[in-house]
């Protein structure tokens, strides 16, 4: 399980870096660079341009997405912004507005 | 979620946790307890409480309900409960709480505010802690001002009208130029003592004016004064005469507890 959890009543506005899992039930604002996973769980909201290795979304996620894995949209998301990703999986249900890139 | 216990205690499942691994750089604020394994610069705002456990670092200004620390913290820390540092915490900060615990092996630098001061006693205080020059002025005039104190207090008055500036500043520091040499003895003692004293010596600065409060100013640092420099015998001497009436109170069992330290110290050495 991920070590890092960001609550469903906290707001973080800033940058967020290191080398764990994320997992964001709350509020995340500015920029989020990882280089393991991020669960952006369904009470969760991500407005920041993220890097990461994978992603998994059930929440709202506002931003570009960067990740060098995977990035999964999970059916209810809702995604604006652009993917990049060697393999990006979007689940029925899912609600995505942008471009996707799987060049990465 | 299984998790090793900390040092801080308390269920941590169903809060915010920042892992060892992570850092966050900005504002976080939030209504539920978060604990910080990990880094985070910037500010806290928590309606619950913080636990930074051991390993974790804040370098923030820190407002929460509790703050309980294992860790590290640098920066001002305001608690509307308690402030727990447990044995390896190091806070560097002011902390403003009602109920404060510092266990045995905690390290902490700063000022303790509790409440229960009067208000103006609080502004008092923090204005000494936005502007430290002022609050360091008055004392490092005390020597010089003893001898030939009329020459020197006409010398800013007649500059004064010159510069626009407010009149405040003008008693404060009457040369720049001969304040500075003496600034590292008096940041020695400023260190040396807590500055608790420093706050009180200006808000008698600030409560008194000038020649009213000098009586006052004078009364107040020399006893500290001496107190550090133990042996400084051109002081002692020419307290008496300066000083006819204005601190009776004060100054007599000062004097009498200070020369014993200073000539113990001579003998020593």
């Amino acid at each position: 399980m991920a070590n890092t959890v960001i609550g469903s009543t906290i707001v973080i506005d800033g940058e967020i870096t290191g080398d764990e899992d994320l997992v964001v039930q709350g509020t995340v604002k500015g920029r989020v660079s990882l280089r393991e996973n991020i669960f952006v769980e369904e009470s969760g909201v991500l407005e920041a341009n993220v890097e990461t290795a994978t992603i998994t979304i059930h929440g709202r996620v506002t931003g570009d997405v960067h990740a060098s894995e995977r990035a999964e949209l999970k059916s209810n998301c809702r995604v604006v912004g652009d993917i990049r990703a060697p393999r990006v999986l979007i689940a029925d249900g899912a609600s995505f507005k942008g471009s996707v890139d799987m060049d990465a | 979620m299984a998790r090793m216990p900390t040092a801080s205690g308390g269920p941590i499942a169903g809060s915010t946790i920042i892992g060892p691994e992570i850092r966050v750089l900005g504002r976080v604020t939030g209504e539920e307890d978060l604990h910080v394994q990990g880094r985070i610069d910037g500010a806290i705002v928590l309606t619950e409480t913080l636990f930074v456990a051991p390993g974790g670092v804040v370098s923030a200004e820190v407002d929460a309900l509790n703050v309980v620390v294992s860790g590290v913290i640098v920066g001002n820390v305001t608690a509307r409960d308690c402030v727990t540092l447990h044995a390896g915490a190091k806070l560097v900060g002011d902390i403003t709480a009602p109920r404060l615990v510092i266990a045995d092996g905690a390290a902490f630098k700063g000022n303790v505010h509790m409440g229960g001061e009067p208000d103006n006693a609080v502004a008092a205080r923090s204005a000494a802690r936005a502007r430290p020059a002022p609050a360091a002025a008055p004392r490092r005039q005390l020597a010089p001002e003893r001898a030939p104190a009329p020459p020197r207090r006409a010398t800013p008055a007649r500059a004064e009208p010159a510069r626009p500036e407010p009149a405040r500043a003008e008693p404060a520091r009457p040369a720049p130029a001969r304040a500075a040499p003496r600034t590292p003895r008096a940041e020695a003692v400023s260190h040396a003592d807590d500055e608790a004293t420093v706050i009180v010596r200006h808000s008698e600065v600030a409560a008194g004016e000038d020649a009213g409060s000098r009586a006052a100013e004078d009364a107040a640092p020399v006893p500290e004064q001496t107190r550090f420099r133990g042996v400084s015998a051109t002081r002692v001497p020419s307290r008496p005469q300066q000083e006819p009436e204005a601190t009776s109170k004060g100054k007599l069992p000062a004097r009498a507890r200070i020369p014993k330290p200073g000539k113990r110290r001579v003998n020593r050495r």
